[in-house]
């Protein structure tokens, strides 16, 4: 099924009003290939029908299905490595000194998609950070996708994806066979909480020591990316950590991020020095008052 | 605890022939293997069979048309289609039956052991498995061409 | 870089030799654990031995199972890297491949992308992207 210019560029308008997400011009295959199985659960012969009919109702479960269709992205057990690599030696280490009067810890997993990587930190946390063993350490991933979402809860996989970058030792430790498919344990599924949620939104209304946002930022424009983080900042614990994808950077301008080599990984962390003087209008939890780190 | 099951269901077969056929021929392509049991066995066709003795008696047979055995090769071997040799045909052909049959051999009582696999191109044959009957069969469709996988047990 | 790749599947063989020398190796095949050992002896010999073997399990004459103990018990072959390639993929198989001495496990059917996820994982040199693959 092919997609006109006139409907591409209004579907590209639709997800980005819903997602804020960017289809930029040269991205018709993708559309193409992941609207047609929309097309076909819901019974339009063409992409012409479906956007003709998607025009007049936008707010409706054809709307929800292409916006789904088109914001899920790829994902795999430890990705790119390096960074849970950051995590093990650096970022958990140093957060379970920090909290070791309360022995808590809350982490955010945004754009968690089939759920790999909320449970690759859970993986992480488990098996390599010892002073962390015994905490209340619990984990939020969310993502814009119910139907992900949905999949990551059920924490079943195939074949081909517990090939992708899960170590076997790993695979045998926390996985049990089920068919044709491996099964995420109790132990690491009870760690994780499964929501939807859309980083255009109001943020969380939780505190979090550290924020994984990889992979899911590159699709947005610059405004959309910074109104995001500004927003992710405010509920970020003031020494927390947030990790970003390999090739992504926050803007220089994120007032409340500093920016740290560490192992092989760039993570940011929270600096509550200065006080942001504009906040978008739609962010909902005020920013405490200026205070000295 | 790992759950053997007494037979694959037909989800777990089209699981492992999608996936099959997907790593290796890659779903960046764009055209997906499609669950579609109507599909019938073409008349010509390339057929390849697995066997599988030990704690389960049984066979696999994988069905395609000859078009859809060329985009196998191609796919696998990474070699343009109008170069093939049947030889390679065969040899993908085999080798798809063969992770198949793998595949329901591991989620059948054991221990089996599966044989070599063997393949037959032609038109109007059948292959018959002394002393087996049908229990499982799925149905695909790929670009209009047919593959149909069987399980057999004995 | 050097691999060696056993399989009993002449078609098998020929896709991960496709795939490591994509990846930048020179790659030696064997169709089973017999032939492999005697190429580890003869490439020993020669200063050309493998730093990669990817090992199926069955396999006639001898088992890859059966290759990785061997492996492992001799100490001059104790820096080679064993990854199993195999349907088999019930844990308690891959549990038995891993205290066998095996370092890693794939299980078909597989991706070219996992063949690298795992090369990553193991710390072995990749020289060349592939081309066409899914990110």
């Amino acid at each position: 099924m092919n997609i006109g210019p006139e409907d591409f560029r209004y579907v590209a308008d639709f997800v980005r009003r819903r997602s804020a997400i960017v289809l930029e011009d040269g991205k018709q295959y993708l559309v193409e290939a992941r609207l047609e199985p929309v097309a076909r659960l819901h019974g339009f012969p063409s992409l012409d029908a479906l956007t003709s009919r998607l025009r007049v109702t936008e707010s409706s479960p054809l709307g929800n299905d292409v916006v789904e269709a088109l914001t899920t992205n790829e994902t795999s057990f430890f990705r790119d490595v390096h960074p849970f690599e950051t995590l093990r030696d650096e970022v958990l280490p140093d957060l379970a000194a920090r909290r070791s009067l309360t022995r808590r810890l809350r982490i955010w997993c945004g754009a968690a998609s089939t759920g790999q990587e909320p449970y690759t930190i859970a993986m992480v946390i488990k098996d390599d950070v010892p002073n962390l063993q015994g905490w209340d350490v619990s984990m939020l991933a969310t993502d814009l996708s119910t139907q992900v979402l949905d999949k990551a809860q059920a924490g079943r996989y195939s074949n081909l994806e517990v090939n992708r970058g899960l170590p076997a030792t790993r695979l045998v430790r926390w996985f049990s066979r089920e068919g044709s498919g491996h099964l995420v344990s109790d132990e690491l599924r009870s760690m994780i909480r499964f929501a939807p949620h859309n980083l255009i939104g109001p943020p969380p209304g939780e505190v979090f020591d550290l924020v994984m946002l990889r992979n899911v930022l590159i699709y947005f424009s610059e405004e959309d990316k910074r109104k995001v983080l500004a927003s992710v900042v405010t509920c970020m614990a003031p020494d927390a950590f947030l990790m970003l994808g390999g090739s992504e950077t926050a803007a220089n301008d994120i007032v409340g991020l500093s920016r740290e080599r560490l192992g092989r990984s760039v993570v940011y962390r929270r600096t509550p020095a200065l006080v942001p003087q504009q906040l978008s209008s739609h962010l909902t939890r005020e920013v405490p008052s200026c205070a000295r780190s | 605890m790992t759950q053997i099951l007494e037979a694959p269901t037909a989800d777990d077969l089209l699981e492992v022939v999608a996936a099959t056929w997907s790593s290796f021929l890659g779903d960046e392509s764009g055209e997906l293997l499609r669950p579609d049991n109507s599909v019938e066995s073409p008349a010509e066709r390339a057929s390849g069979c697995v066997t599988i003795r030990g704690g389960w008696n049984g066979a696999v047979l994988l069905e395609l048309s000859p078009r859809l055995a060329r985009v196998a090769a191609s796919g696998l071997f990474g070699t343009p289609e109008d170069e093939l040799v049947p030889e390679e045909i065969g040899d993908a052909v085999g080798e798809l039956v063969n992770i198949v049959g793998g595949n329901v051999k591991g989620m059948l009582p054991g221990p089996s052991e599966l044989s070599l696999p063997s393949v037959t191109v032609g038109t109007g044959f059948s292959v018959h498995v002394p002393h087996a009957t049908a229990h499982l069969r799925v149905g695909f469709s790929w670009c209009g061409e047919p593959l149909v996988v069987r399980v057999l047990q004995s | 870089m050097r691999a060696l790749v056993i399989d009993d599947s002449r078609a098998m063989r020929r896709i991960l030799c496709r795939i490591l020398e994509g990846l930048g190796y020179e790659v030696a095949e064997a169709g089973d654990g017999q032939q492999a050992l005697d190429h580890l002896r003869s490439a020993g010999a020669a200063g050309t031995m493998p730093m990669l073997a990817l090992v199926d399990w069955n396999m006639p004459v001898m088992d890859g199972y059966t290759f990785i103990q061997t492996v492992r018990a001799t100490p001059e072959w104790r820096g080679l890297t064993l990854m199993m390639v195999t349907t088999e993929s019930e844990h308690g198989q891959v549990v038995r491949a891993l205290a066998a001495g095996a370092h890693e496990y794939v299980i078909k059917p597989f991706t070219p992308d996992a063949i690298v996820d795992k090369l990553q994982l193991l710390g072995l040199p990749i020289e060349a992207a592939l081309t066409g693959s899914p990110s």
